[in-house]
């Protein structure tokens, strides 16, 4: 995982200026941007860490920025800060996933903590992917039998069952379902589950 | 209609008394009965609108039977009943006049008298049931109206059967006891046209409640609509002020004390210090409980005061800016503070919209539009502003500028409505942005009346 970058964007440059003196000072790398068009234009594809961007700007303002976002299935948590928060724009923000809501007058600790939150969420989230990826890599190591064994596995057959339905003798089942197993390098069945279901869906959505 | 019809009863009751023979009292009486027909017909009707009920099998028999009468009676003249000589006279109320029975002159008036009958079988119908209704304004006419009428019915009919057989010997007098109907009827129109008065009167102090309701809720939404915007626009160099404090805080716990980023970081707090002053000024300015103040004002010289003031707030940007306002424009009314802030609005607009352009420009210019208004016009020649802003331009909420000026297209608007003018951008105009805005004139010894 590369180095965790710290996007700031505010059409507002006194604040810009003064929020990324403070975040490098504490020891964040830091990328201001005038306007939420500037960052997507320049945001990479691997972009790692969070963006902290105001909420009323020009152009586009921060929920349109943050639904432009998600259009990229960009995973970079979003922090909305706003020099007055009025409660219909914060609900709906936080509805389409913000991770936090600050004023500008938040004192230091709370941004520090929101953006420690933040990192902290796109670091599992980073994970979880990377996780999906290799299993969705392995899947494609099954063999034919054994991807038809972990399917009724998922489904929450027993192996008498799968056998049954297979018409093939219950310990071969007992070896596919071994071997499929160890190739998913899963841990439990449960496990296997979750990452089946979430392989699957991914799949639909592709 | 009923009224018609006991007239038409009161004419032929006068001329029966001075009818000298059979056969004039015969036309005489056919046509009493048509008349008798339409007050019978009207008096229905009139119990069917006013208590809304009644039978109506019962009204139309009643109506149809008085109907066949008076169409079968007129074909039924036997002349044996003709009496060529003159009528026996009789005395009353101290005339001489003829007092014929009617059924002495046709032997199918007893389908009248089933009529009648039929007639007062329906009003007592009718009052009972509205008699029965919960409703207390329908029990009350049900008791004044249907009574009355009921009253005059049986006193009618029966007055005029025991005179059609001869029982009684005087003239045929129906149409007085209708008066009773006529006291109680006109006694019900006053009362309903009270009400209706009454009822309008409760409208009308509503309405004006409402109104007033109504203004109270625009002026706190306006009220908030302003806090809100000026929130948002003090938040910034708050903000601001607080990360650069904090930054030299860091700084400063830093063993190697960096002296040229402090010394940044405090002219940062500085400057957004003087922002933060400058907003509460234009607050201040806007909302400090300062009463408008109407004054005849030269145009000439509130634009220029304008230009003056954002000359020296945007010495950076140096747009060049022009005037076309004829020299011998009348003065208008206004409150000069106000409209210079919508001025200075509409300029500031101008110039963020043309930043970094080469050729900007501005232009002011003037002209009198009517006998009483005089319309401003602010051009530039920036990029224009797009569609989908256009829509929100005057909504309050909408304005997402952040380092513009503290009040937006909004408040101007407000403050040129107070002022009896209007604000408006120019859709006929796309390739430059031109607001408008018209003043009213100053007339001598005239004061504004907003």
């Amino acid at each position: 995982m590369g180095e965790q970058i710290i996007y700031l964007v505010d059409d507002d440059p006194s604040y810009l200026e003064a929020n990324a003196r403070m975040l490098k000072l504490s020891g964040y790398e830091v990328r201001c941007f005038s306007s939420a068009r500037d960052l997507l234009q320049s945001l990479p594809e691997q972009a790692s860490g969070c963006i902290v961007t105001d909420l009323r700007m020009p152009h586009m303002d921060g929920l349109a920025f943050q639904q432009a976002l998600r259009n990229k299935n960009c995973l970079l948590p979003v922090i909305f800060l706003t020099a007055y928060g009025d409660i219909p724009t914060t609900v709906t923000a936080m509805r389409q996933g913000a991770q936090d809501f600050l004023t500008k007058d938040a004192s230091r600790d709370l941004l520090l903590s929101a953006i420690e939150q933040a990192l902290e969420k796109y670091r599992s989230t980073r994970q979880k992917q990377t996780r999906l990826m290799c299993f969705k890599q392995d899947l494609q190591t099954l063999t034919p039998r054994e991807y038809q064994v972990l399917e009724r596995v998922v489904q929450g057959n027993i192996n008498k069952k799968i056998a049954a339905e297979l018409g093939i003798h219950e310990r071969t089942v007992k070896l596919h379902r071994s071997s499929g197993i160890k190739k998913l390098a899963v841990s439990s069945v449960q496990e296997l589950s979750i990452l089946w279901t979430q392989a699957q869906d991914q799949a639909i959505t592709d | 209609m009923a009224l018609a019809g006991i007239a038409g009863i009161a004419i032929a009751e006068l001329l029966l008394m001075r009818s000298n023979n059979s056969l004039e009292a015969f036309r005489v009486l056919n046509w009493a009965n048509i008349a008798t027909l339409i007050l019978i017909t009207g008096l229905t009707v009139f119990i069917r609108a006013t208590l809304k009920t009644g039978s109506i099998p019962l009204a139309e028999s009643a109506i149809g039977v008085r109907l066949l009468g008076a169409i079968l009676i007129p074909l039924k003249f036997d002349p044996s009943y003709f009496h060529p000589g003159s009528w026996p006279k009789i005395q009353f109320l101290g005339e001489s006049v003829s007092a014929p029975s009617a059924a002495a002159l046709s032997s199918w008036w007893f389908l009248n008298e089933i009529g009648n009958l039929l007639f007062i079988l329906f009003v007592i119908h009718a009052c009972f049931h509205a008699w029965r209704t919960a409703d207390s304004e329908k029990r009350r006419m049900a008791s004044t109206l249907g009574i009355s009428i009921f009253l005059f019915a049986v006193i009618a009919s029966s007055l005029s059967f025991l005179i059609n057989r001869g029982i009684l010997q005087i003239p045929y007098v129906v149409s007085i006891p209708f008066l009773l109907v006529l006291l109680m009827l006109i006694r019900e129109f006053t009362l309903q046209v009270t009400r209706g008065n009454e009822r309008h009167e409760l409208a009308k102090q509503k309405i004006l409640e409402l109104r007033e309701q109504l203004r109270e809720a625009e002026k706190s939404y306006f009220l908030g609509q302003m806090s809100s915007t000026f929130a948002h626009e003090l938040g910034q160099p708050l903000g601001s002020i607080l990360r650069n404090a904090e930054t030299a805080e860091l700084i400063l716990q830093q063993p190697s004390d960096d002296t040229k980023e402090l010394m940044a970081v405090i002219r940062d707090i500085k400057k957004d210090d003087l922002r933060a002053m400058q907003i509460i000024n234009k607050i201040r300015s806007l909302i400090a409980h300062r009463p408008i103040q109407f004054k005849p004002l030269r145009i000439q010289k509130l634009v220029e005061q304008v230009l003056d003031l954002a000359r020296t707030e945007t010495r950076k940007n140096s747009i060049p800016m022009g005037t076309d306002i004829p020299a011998d424009l009348p003065p208008v009314q206004g409150d000069e503070l106000l409209l210079q802030q919508v001025l200075l609005n509409l300029l500031n607009n101008a110039m963020e919209a043309q930043e970094n352009q080469e050729n900007a420009f501005i232009c002011i210019s003037a002209r009198q539009k009517t006998a009483d208004e005089i319309e401003l016009s602010v051009t530039d020649d920036g990029p224009g502003i797009p569609k989908e802003t256009r829509e929100h331009l005057f909504k309050p909420f909408r304005s997402s500028k952040t380092n513009g000026m503290g009040i937006g297209l909004a408040i101007s608007r407000t403050i040129m409505a107070t002022h009896q003018g209007q604000l408006w951008l120019d859709k006929e105009i796309t390739d430059r942005t031109v607001f408008r805005l018209t003043l009213k004139i100053w007339h001598q010894g005239e004061l504004g009346n907003g």
